[in-house]
């Protein structure tokens, strides 16, 4: 008989950032949970250059092959592997992928990976995917910086290493009035060897650079998703259990992968659903209906044609409320990057050319520290739009002026200068102010606030309950560089939002397709009725999804059976909080649905 | 002998008795008392004796197909003082099938254990053993062995446990049952 083997498993250590590192510190009984970032092959999408289809493969433009090579092959698909090395032993029995949501990278799914492999003992995997344009981010300059801290011997080392790689992303401007590192000069821009061997800085792509992203929308996205669930298949067998799932607008991209008929052929159906064995929505209620604007075929057709021309409508999302993500993204990885070495210094990033501008230098006029900026930007009580909140402390030594929510924004703080630099209190602390004492709308404010009673499950969803801080902002800024990082720097909206407009069924679309060409077309939603997986949705009390209800258009809108739709509700957790808490109060409830699903396939 | 603990690095701490909800309308049998040969054997080092209790739940008996069951109790104590019990933070943490011939599969074992200064949970994948049936389907008996490295000097630690109802007819299907699982018994112990 074979015997199953296993590691000992004890309290998490410091992990090794990324890839299959050497042995970890700390002796026996030290985990050895590991982090990959793997980029595989993907569907191949016949525009995508590297397709090889003569004709209709788009060209790579000159930034592009500046980022990944003169040649490059863009059909690959990359995720974010969490795992226990374990030689010898068997394969996990089961592997989860999720995908992140809006302007979410796959490190975002970090912490709960680590849990979950941890938990499980490397029973199970975590593959926590990337969308396409991740191989697009020009991460040279924090790769370099990260390097020369590496290297560092002193603090003035790794501060020049900080302001290289700012000058990559963020350089002065040449009229002098933003001086970042305060040294009374311009200096030039970090230049670093790009993929063609020319010596650039930042190789940050227009619109037209990424043309061939009119081909990347929802049918692109699940084939490439459907290669990995495939390729989880063949690792776990049959008797093995695939997981599909994603967090805020993730699960809508769970939902619609579940939905999809991947067999051009209309007689013949090879839905998503079928080729995993549930489906767990983080934060989000998946997919809804169609809306009454979504193109007929003709149309259809025509508005991809559209976001593939030159000068077309844009293909990713350039700037969110005057928030533009390729800067975003950069900035972040710097700003964690520093969070982490220099975490009592003035912040860096704060004394750049964008940050010195609005949006940013509205919330985040008062100096901060390298680490009190990143909690300033991400925490539930100082950012002002829910769906980036993560709960991690507080700061209280000056003045919070209260916003009241109002458009867009959630109410939030907006910190006020001090003689100093505004510094954090972390998550555990026990001196963050919590109300009472303290009044929401009066400095310093609330940490703690109560948001009162629990409505129905059936109410319409809405924040309620005690608020927690979870979050290690420790946590929050070592994920800031991975490679599968926090921030999404072209977040595709071009031909996601066309597709989006048809929800979770284009059947509509599909016929008038089979009518014109005897193919399903390019967007084939029609198996949601019969999606029948079992669901597990997992809300935020203080997130964006509140109630049960806030899962309920979904969940009432496939076939799987009542008594295998489960929804957990965590108190006092910010949309964030369900993927970066430590001691996740979501893990118990999520390990023992895993663990149902792998009893299950027994039978 | 040498102790669970020390391959662990830490002194002893007391036995810890956790229990969880066997499947809904199940059948409950137990506590099994852990008997000998149950012992954990390090590649390294000396052997450690088991004793304890096992209760257990099955859907439906007699067991005539693949049938639910799970491990409802577990309280065993190593000889060297390491205490092993279900995790708390799971909700159903042995949670498995048995066949109609007994052999059962535990997907993922979830045990909390407590060895002197060491207070943790331990997850063991693919746990396979065999239940023992009785008069009308009972289960009588529970054996298994598995492995589990402990990344310390000690090596592999094979750990046999075979627990049953106190009757001589009882002993003799875990003597089978040692048999059947091929485990490794301690020479100190099959003297």
């Amino acid at each position: 008989m074979t015997r199953s083997r296993w590691f000992l498993l004890l309290p998490l250590l410091a992990l090794p950032s990324l890839g299959p590192a050497a042995c970890p510190s700390g002796g026996p009984g030290a985990t050895f949970v590991l982090q990959q970032y793997v980029l595989a092959p993907g569907y191949v999408e016949p525009h995508t250059p590297g397709s090889g289809v003569a004709g209709v493969e788009m060209e790579a433009t000159e930034p592009v092959q500046g980022i990944v090579g003169a040649d490059p092959d863009l059909n690959r698909v990359s995720y974010l592997r969490t795992y226990l090395a374990r030689a010898g032993a068997p394969a996990p029995r089961a592997i989860l992928i999720l995908v992140p949501g809006f302007l979410g990278g796959a490190g975002t799914f970090s912490p709960l990976a680590k849990q979950l492999v941890q938990k499980y003992n490397g029973n199970i995997e975590v593959w926590a995917v990337d969308r396409r344009p991740n191989q697009l981010e020009d991460r040279r300059g924090s790769v370099h910086t990260s390097a020369l801290i590496a290297n560092a011997t002193n603090d003035d080392e790794v501060r020049d290493a900080l302001y290289s790689g700012t000058f990559f992303y963020l350089p002065e401007p040449e009229s002098g009035a933003i001086d970042t590192n305060e040294n009374g000069e311009v200096d030039p821009p970090t230049l670093l060897p790009d993929a063609l061997g020319n010596e650039t800085s930042y190789l940050r792509l227009a619109q037209d650079d990424m043309r061939f992203a009119a081909h990347w929308g929802v049918d692109t996205n699940v084939r490439d998703w459907k290669v990995l669930a495939d390729n989880a298949r063949s690792i776990v067998g049959p008797q093995g259990v695939v997981l599909f799932g994603g967090h805020s607008q993730g699960t809508y991209w769970a939902s619609v992968f579940a939905a999809y008929d991947f067999d051009p052929d209309p007689d013949v159906v090879d839905a998503g659903y079928s080729h995993v064995d549930g489906i767990v929505l983080l934060e989000g209620g998946g997919a809804g209906g169609p809306s009454a604007s979504a193109p007929s075929f003709a149309s259809y057709q025509s508005r991809v044609a559209s976001l593939a021309q030159p000068g077309g409508p844009d293909v990713f999302l350039g700037s969110f409320q005057g928030i533009e993500p390729a800067i975003l993204g950069p900035g972040a990885e710097l700003a964690g990057l520093a969070g982490i070495h220099l975490p009592d210094e003035s912040a860096i990033i704060q004394r750049t050319t964008v940050f010195q501008s609005p949006p940013f230098s509205l919330f985040f006029a008062a100096p901060a520290d390298n680490r009190a900026l990143i909690g300033f930007f991400i925490d539930d009580d100082f950012q002002p739009f829910t769906a980036f909140r993560a709960s991690v402390g507080f700061s209280a030594d000056g003045r919070n002026l209260y916003s009241p929510p109002g458009g867009a924004f959630a109410a939030f703080y907006v910190a006020q200068p001090n003689a100093d630099l505004r510094r954090w209190i972390d998550y555990d602390d026990p001196a963050l102010p919590s109300c009472p004492p303290n009044t929401f709308n009066v400095t310093p404010g609330c940490a703690l606030l109560n948001n009162g009673p629990r409505p129905l499950p059936t109410a319409t969803p809405s924040n309620w309950g005690n608020e927690r801080e979870v979050t290690s902002l420790d946590d929050i800024l070592e994920i800031q560089a991975l490679p599968s990082n926090f921030v999404e720097w072209y977040f595709l909206s071009g031909r996601s939002n066309l597709d989006g407009a048809y929800g979770i069924n284009s059947s509509a679309l599909v016929a008038q397709s089979v009518a014109a060409t005897g193919s399903e077309g390019p967007l084939v939603l029609t198996q949601n009725a019969n999606v029948n997986v079992p669901v597990l949705g997992i809300g935020g009390s203080n997130g964006l999804a509140p109630l049960e209800s806030s899962f309920a258009t979904y969940l009432g809108s496939i076939a799987t059976p009542a008594a295998d739709k489960e929804v957990l509700i965590v108190e006092g957790y910010a949309h964030l909080d369900v993927l970066t808490a430590r001691n996740n109060a979501a893990l118990p409830t999520l390990v023992d649905w895993i663990n149902r699903q792998m009893v299950k396939k027994l039978f | 002998m040498r102790k669970l603990s020390r391959w662990l690095s830490g002194p002893v701490l007391a036995v810890v008795c956790l229990a969880s909800a066997g499947p809904a309308g199940a059948v409950s049998f137990g506590p099994l008392a852990v008997a000998a040969p149950s012992a954990i054997v390090p590649d390294m080092g000396p052997t450690e004796t088991l004793s304890g209790s096992i209760t257990l739940s099955v859907a439906s008996v007699p067991v005539l197909s693949p049938t639910l069951f799970s491990l409802t109790n577990v309280s065993v104590l190593a000889s060297g003082g390491a205490s092993f019990a279900l995790d708390p933070s799971v909700l159903s943490p042995a949670l498995g099938v048995v066949q109609a011939t007994g052999n059962f599969l535990i997907p993922t074992l979830f045990l909390h254990i407590v060895d002197g200064a060491l207070n943790f949970d331990l997850a063991v994948p693919n746990v396979a053993g065999m239940l023992f049936f009785g008069a009308g389907g009972s289960v009588v008996g529970i054996a298994s062995s598995f492995e589990i490295d402990s990344l310390s000097p000690a090596g592999i630690l094979t750990v046999n446990l075979l627990a049953g109802v106190p009757e001589p007819g009882t002993a003799l299907l875990l003597a089978l049952g040692i048999a059947a699982l091929g485990m490794r018994v301690p020479k100190e112990i099959s003297r």
